[in-house]
């Protein structure tokens, strides 16, 4: 890293950061520290949404994913729109009526205090976790770039994060989201230009494309029904539908987003623009994935593309990496002269196959020499591609403004995050508990709670690196609590009938059941939200007639 | 009130009714058709790619 791109970087940051905190200035009520602000314009809330669910997991995992499965994590996106249509048509008129800081507000309005706690609890669970690897997904990124121990950027990043956020609140989360998003997109756009770049003389991005074609890489809808497959256009509109709907209908981090203070048509309008933009978004991330692929058919790629944990590997078992090496430079070779052959005569395909199976054996050989030569250490190496090519291959000043960008996502979703856990510690178990505090008072715990908030994400982070690719390991987190939180507000909103007993019972019942499923059933994780949304839908009507008595009078919003 | 009213309607239309006008409702039905079918275009569009350089 030279510089020149610290000196990109440093003031990429600075000036992002200054310009949140210029935008935020005078928040010095509950009201303006909670809420963006009256005056927030739609497109504001579409990038602050767009920001917060992008974080920087989503610019190291998913190229990494699409270098190694190709394209079909898009389908993951598809229930996205449906979902931005449903909750604009349902759910953000209720919320706006009814004028909550909190989805889980209404629930209590809708239900009884109980449900709302258990539901609210059950975010504060899944996002408090999920906030530690978004932390610690970025900390790898200046760790591997300064070569400092992870534990002491987890401690950096989460420090920056939780003062920026303590400070200047959900104001200043929206705020500095939109200058983020413009560092995001543009950050985007010069790594794609920079993977372009990098194809040999003689090879066009349309010869590129064909080969990640030939190779399997641009299967992006998948049409068959097994269960067991991540990702297929049915998980992906159904399984998908019910995560981003439990995702931006129930998980504060996102109603904060949109119920920023302003009219309901520019919460909307945010909201839609979301819908508009996010699978366009994340296939062109998915893309720059694609040709880093197709940058690595033609150029040697690293053995393990986690640098620093091969060379420990090789300090104890030398021989055994140089041979793994050597392996690797004749299979590339030979997978060059495949591709050659292809480029000539498109026929044979089945060879090109061949030739890529033997070099992504070898590489989960290397994987195996990893785990057994270091117990403990990631033997995966998904997460560390983008990353390493971004080192290897970018210009000067150009690597400073990519570290930015997922610094800046890393720092826009924590914030998001910590002003919402924050935000429903305050509003749904101090306030109630506390209706004669002072406003001041309410302040001073909302600011508190969000630093202790950081802090129980940045001891999470700590143990992050013994979990898989990190963006399914957040998207499974998430999947193991949505499905009931969305039931519970699908009964309140479409079963008029049921009452709180009933419907806390069935929450219950549900998130015992999606536990359940986890821990016993091959069972691809979107479908946990299929399930556990079921299971309280189904369930609720069934207690309601059962414990037929009246539930009790629902306490209200002191 | 308006929770009483919203919960004791006795059809979604009519609760849709309580949270906003018909012709704001038909003005937005417009842009929510829009994103629909931008994502049909979308999975099609990938559809032909794959079959295009499979």
């Amino acid at each position: 890293v030279s510089g020149l791109d610290w000196a990109v970087l440093v003031l990429t940051l600075v000036g992002i950061v200054a310009f949140g905190a210029w935008r935020s200035r005078g928040v010095h009520t509950t009201e303006s520290y909670l809420r963006a602000g009256k005056d927030i314009r739609w497109w504001t809330i579409g990038l602050s949404v767009i920001a917060t669910q992008a974080s920087a997991i989503t610019f190291l995992s998913v190229p990494g994913q699409a270098y190694q499965d190709g394209i079909g994590f898009v389908q993951f996106y598809f229930g996205l729109p449906i979902a931005m249509v449903l909750l604009s048509a349902i759910a953000l008129p209720v919320y706006h009526r009814l004028r909550v800081y909190t989805a889980y507000q209404y629930l209590e309005q809708r239900f009884d205090s109980r449900t709302r706690q258990f539901t609210a609890l059950l975010f504060l669970v899944s996002r408090g976790l999920a906030s530690g690897l978004a932390i610690y997904a970025p900390a790898l990124v200046l760790s591997a770039v300064l070569g400092w121990p992870v534990l002491w950027t987890n401690l950096f990043l989460g420090a920056v994060t939780i003062v920026y956020t303590v400070a200047g609140g959900s104001r200043a989360v929206s705020r500095t989201q939109t200058a983020q998003m413009a560092v995001i997109l543009v950050g985007l756009i010069v790594a794609f230009w920079v993977a372009v770049a990098q194809l040999p003389p003689g090879v066009s991005f349309g010869q590129g494309v064909a080969l990640a074609g030939a190779l399997g890489k641009l299967q992006g809808v998948d049409t068959s029904l097994r269960l067991d497959t991540r990702y297929t256009l049915w998980s992906g509109l159904l399984g998908g539908l019910f995560v981003q709907l439990a995702y931006f209908g129930t998980d504060q981090s996102q109603v904060q987003r949109y119920l920023a203070g302003g009219p309901l048509a520019e919460s909307r309008r945010g909201l839609l623009m979301n819908g508009l933009l996010k699978v366009p978004m994340q296939l062109f991330i998915l893309f720059i994935g694609v040709m880093v692929f197709v940058v690595y058919q033609l150029s040697p790629p690293p053995l393990f593309f986690n640098r620093a944990e091969l060379e420990r590997v090789r300090a104890s078992h030398p021989a055994e990496v140089a041979a793994l090496e050597a392996t690797h430079a004749r299979l590339f070779s030979e997978k060059r002269r495949a591709i050659d052959a292809w480029f000539a005569n498109h026929a044979d395909t089945a060879e090109l196959r061949a030739a890529e199976a033997r070099v992504q054996a070898l590489r989960k050989d290397t994987g195996a020499l990893v785990a057994r030569a270091r117990p403990g250490a990631d033997p995966k190496d998904a997460d560390f591609i983008f990353l390493r090519f971004v080192l290897d291959h970018f210009p000067r000043g150009l690597i400073g403004l990519l570290v930015a960008v997922i610094l800046s996502a890393a720092m826009s979703a924590n914030s998001a995050a910590l002003s919402s856990l924050g935000a429903t510690t305050v509003v749904d178990f101090y306030r109630p508990r506390h209706p004669d505090a002072s406003d001041a008072r309410t302040l001073a715990v909302a600011r508190w709670s969000t630093a202790g908030w950081g802090l129980v994400a940045v001891g999470f982070a700590t143990f992050a690196s013994l979990l898989d690719n990190l963006i399914q390991a957040v998207n499974v987190l998430g999947s193991l609590f949505y499905g009931p939180m969305l039931g519970v507000f699908l009964v309140g909103f479409f079963l008029a009938r049921v009452g709180g007993r009933a419907a806390f019972w069935a929450t219950v019942a549900g998130e015992i059941a999606v536990l359940a499923a986890a821990r016993f059933v091959s069972l691809g994780f979107l479908w946990y939200n299929v399930l556990g949304c079921a299971v309280v839908v189904g369930l609720a009507p069934v207690l309601q007639r059962i414990w037929s008595r009246p539930s009790p009078t629902p306490t209200g919003e002191p | 009130v308006f929770q009483a009213r919203f919960d004791s309607s006795p059809t979604w239309s009519t609760r849709v009714a309580e949270t906003e006008p018909e012709v704001e409702q038909g003005r937005w039905g417009r842009l929510y058709f829009l994103v629909l079918a931008v994502l049909a275009m979308e999975i099609a569009g990938l559809w032909v790619v794959e079959q295009v350089f499979r």
